[in-house]
């Protein structure tokens, strides 16, 4: 009990005293994951959204295969842009390995299944007369999604608010494309592990502490997000 | 009849899972008249108008638009945009009640002050001005009925397709829809199904629907 106690009060310590490596990781972390986030974004929701409402061959198997990436690990991807990105691999003179871009790669890889599949769900559950509303109004396909992403705004924030959750908390992608170099790919989770590793559990502590706080506002967001929908 | 009817429509089946099915053999609105379509509940009045008014597409048959095919094969835009339709539960968008009633205008393409001013104008024409800042959220069912007719009738279209469009208007307001209506005679084709036969009196064709089958009454 008392190598926890002592692992708090100097995470406090850190906290309070703004750590360069623990702030420094935490800036990784956020910018890293808010560009895949991003990214993932572009391509996740108008993927979820064709799949809900498109009518195209293959669809049944594209919704099959968007649940089945759900499930792939964070170091299964990893390893697959690591094949990809590494000096032998065919884009390796690109020189993109061990760098933020690998990771946001990576983590863009990631999150935009769960994007996606949130998307399509959102989508899924919109009243079937909106889109024929706007078909009728004269809407083409592309006012039509516009307006689909309006209808559903608190819904796909909140689909976005979890793939960010998901790759901000993610350590296998970070490790494998990023190789954890301080105050350049060293983010809160690769951090974690390596001081953890290392016996430096206050630091790894207060790491963790952030970490949970972060995951604990974006599920209270989604959560009143999908309240404020219920709601309406 | 003379000339290329405004809607025409040929052997039109349409079937759902249940036994229910659609069936028109033929019909033909003149351009400018107005069409009736009576039925007890479940007879398909909501079914035709949807078919006729381009939400969904029939199993078979064929329909044109001022001569034009737009079933079978892809509805053209032209074509499309020539007709508006209020639904019996009509859906309105987030936001509020002049973004609504403004919605067709901006598919359209037309510019934000041409917009407001054809919406203002069409507020004020069926009373809506005091409610043009109103969130829909707010309004009742007659009132969301009241703006979804605005919202087709801004659009100024050449055919007007209404399902039940007296259902939730309190006596005044369903007075100035008839008055709406007949008011759009020589002007706008009309096609509206009503529950009440006496409220298809003042129409140019009546058709009367029973279980789905469709059937002239003049």
């Amino acid at each position: 009990m008392e190598f926890l106690a002592d692992g708090a009060v100097r995470a406090a310590r850190l906290l309070a005293g703004g750590s360069r490596e623990v702030w420094g990781a935490v800036w990784i972390s956020v910018w890293v994951a808010f560009v895949s986030t991003c990214a993932a974004s572009v391509v996740g929701l108008p993927v979820g959204y064709a799949v809900a409402v498109g009518r195209f061959r293959g669809r049944r198997a594209a919704l099959v295969l968007l649940n089945a990436l759900l499930g792939v690990p964070s170091v299964g991807i990893g390893l697959l842009v690591f094949s990809f990105l590494s000096r032998r691999g065919p884009l390796g003179s690109w020189g993109l390995l061990y760098t933020p871009a690998a990771m946001v790669i990576g983590q863009a890889l990631l999150a935009a299944p769960i994007a996606a599949a949130l998307t399509r769900a959102a989508v899924s559950g919109l009243d079937p007369r909106a889109l024929k509303t706007a078909a009728s109004l004269g809407a083409g396909p592309v006012r039509s999604a516009l307006t689909a992403a309006r209808e559903l705004g608190p819904a796909l924030t909140a689909a976005v608010m979890a793939a960010f959750g998901r790759v901000f908390g993610e350590v296998g992608i970070s490790l494998m494309l990023g190789g954890n170099i301080l105050f350049y790919t060293r983010n809160i989770t690769t951090s974690i592990a390596l001081e953890t590793a290392r016996g430096e559990f206050g630091l790894g502590l207060a790491l963790g502490a952030i970490l949970v706080m972060v995951s604990f506002a974006i599920n209270l967001v989604v959560h009143a997000m999908r309240g404020s929908e219920e709601a309406r | 009849m003379t000339g290329v009817p405004a809607l025409a429509a040929r052997r039109i089946r349409r079937s759902f899972p249940g036994g229910f099915s659609l069936r028109l053999d033929e019909l033909a609105v003149e351009a400018g008249t107005t069409c009736g379509f009576t039925g007890p509940n479940g007879a398909g009045k909501t079914v035709l108008l949807e078919t006729l008014g381009l939400l969904e597409p029939p199993d078979e048959g064929s329909i044109e638009i001022m001569g034009r095919r737009v079933f079978p094969g892809p509805a053209s835009r032209e074509a499309r945009m020539s007709l508006a339709i209020v639904m019996q539960r009509p859906y309105l968008f987030r936001g509020t009640v002049a973004r609504n009633v403004g919605y067709g205008l901006a598919a359209r393409g037309l510019s934000r002050p041409e917009r407001t001013r054809r919406v203002d104008a069409c507020l004020e024409l069926l009373g809506l001005t005091r409610l043009a800042g109103a969130d829909i959220r707010r309004l009742s069912a007659g009132e969301a009925r009241w703006v979804a007719i605005a919202r087709a009738l801004v659009l100024d279209p050449a055919i007007l397709v209404l399902d039940e469009p007296a259902a939730h208007l309190d006596e005044p307001h369903a007075v100035a829809l008839d008055g709406l209506i007949r008011g759009m005679h020589g002007r706008t084709t009309v096609l509206f199904s009503a529950h009440d036969p006496d409220q298809t009196l003042g129409c140019d064709r009546v058709f009367a629907l029973d279980n789905g089958a469709v059937k002239p009454v003049r």
